[in-house]
């Protein structure tokens, strides 16, 4: 994951979440999972922007609000890099955490829709099996 | 330059069509770099503002500057670090080529980049050769855009730049703008009621409603402040309820 020719998120502009934070909340995911470790390369502005044909401004913005917060850090000539600092070792239980939100919004989506949950349920292990499958 | 410069400014300003009136107590400014989306409904006031920033008409009161200068008094230099593309396209015969309109435009301007026209030419597939009055709305256009263009100016002024483009079109449109803003630190205002558009390539967005400003800022902001649901559009519909 530490190649910085990789784009390894998505990004949905016409989502009522801001751009910005998308990113934030995509990088978060992926260094609390492990998936980027400390030192690893975050593709540059300028790729990201291109690639995604969105505001560079905007990537800036989520790159120093996860500068902020200690997730990235800034390194000469390097661009940016997951932070030192980054525990890439969160229990599972700390990773629960970062995708609760998501699953309460299904639960109550699902509930609005009236589906049953065993429905539900089958098609998010299908989907989780999909995932392990690629 | 500093990165905090205002680019363009617009302080108090309002303009009435006889007892119509079409902006009240506009305030705006842009900051260099900045791509900001001017959203509003039709008779909003969108063009009259554009226009009297560039000192295409008579403000009746109040005061509109670009780099510092008074908009309706624009010294020539500052002219060449405008590019600006109008709603209607309608400011040739359609007699000449689209190669004789470029050369024609190309002499007004100190520094005309022949190599980026000509690669636009291509990239939006438009022959040089053709007349201008052969051409569809979309591909006229793309002549607009790419005579803003030319002469690679700071501040780009937009107006309804990708009501005839198509998807194909828009995309390498809004492609070529972020290059522009990252290569060279343009700052863009753009009107549209593509609102998807805006939301690609704005940072900030300008809502026009009742001939004044309702909102200007961080599109982030706008967001946050209405809920994760809504996109631009729906908060474009919300507000003009």
């Amino acid at each position: 994951m530490s190649d910085n020719n990789e784009i390894y998120f998505q990004i949905h502009p016409s989502s009522g979440i801001p751009i910005y934070k998308q990113i934030v909340e995509q990088v978060e995911r992926l260094v609390a999972s492990g998936h980027l470790s400390p030192g690893d390369e975050i593709p540059s502005v300028r790729k990201v922007a291109t690639h995604f044909e969105v505001n560079p401004m905007t990537v800036s913005k989520a790159y120093s609000t996860l500068e902020a917060s200690n997730i990235l850090e800034r390194r000469r000539g390097r661009g940016m890099v997951v932070a030192s600092s980054t525990e890439n070792t969160k229990t599972v239980k700390e990773r629960i955490e970062f995708i609760k939100p998501n699953l309460e919004e299904i639960a109550e989506q699902a509930k609005q829709l009236d589906l049953p949950n065993d429905k539900i349920l089958a098609l998010l292990k299908q989907l989780l099996e999909n995932n392990d499958g690629k | 330059m500093e990165n905090s410069e205002i680019v363009l400014k617009l302080e108090n300003v309002s303009k009435s069509y006889g007892d119509k009136t079409v902006l009240k107590n506009i305030n705006l400014s842009i900051k260099k770099g900045t791509i900001m989306g001017l959203v509003g409904k039709n008779g909003s006031g969108k063009t009259t503002m554009i226009k009297g920033l560039l000192g295409l008409l008579k403000l009746d009161d109040g005061k509109a500057s670009l780099f510092d200068q008074d908009s309706w008094d624009l010294p020539p230099e500052t002219k060449q670090k405008i590019g600006y593309v109008p709603q209607t396209i309608n400011m040739f015969d359609g007699w000449m080529t689209v190669a004789a309109i470029i050369e024609y435009v190309s002499v007004f301007y100190d520094n005309w980049n022949n190599e980026k026209v000509s690669k636009l030419l291509q990239d939006w597939n438009l022959d040089p050769k053709s007349r201008f009055r052969s051409l569809s709305e979309g591909e006229k256009q793309k002549v607009a855009i790419i005579l803003a263009m030319g002469h690679e100016p700071e501040l780009y002024i937009f107006d309804e730049p990708v009501a005839s483009l198509d998807p194909v079109a828009r995309r390498s449109f809004i492609k070529e703008l972020i290059d522009l803003n990252l290569d060279s630190g343009s700052t863009m205002l753009f009107s549209t009621h593509i609102t998807s558009d805006l939301e690609r390539i704005a940072a900030d967005v300008a809502l026009l409603k009742d001939n004044k400003i309702h909102y200007v800022g961080d599109l982030s902001k706008l967001k946050e402040l209405h809920g994760e649901q809504m996109s631009l559009e729906d908060i474009f519909l919300e507000i003009n309820k």
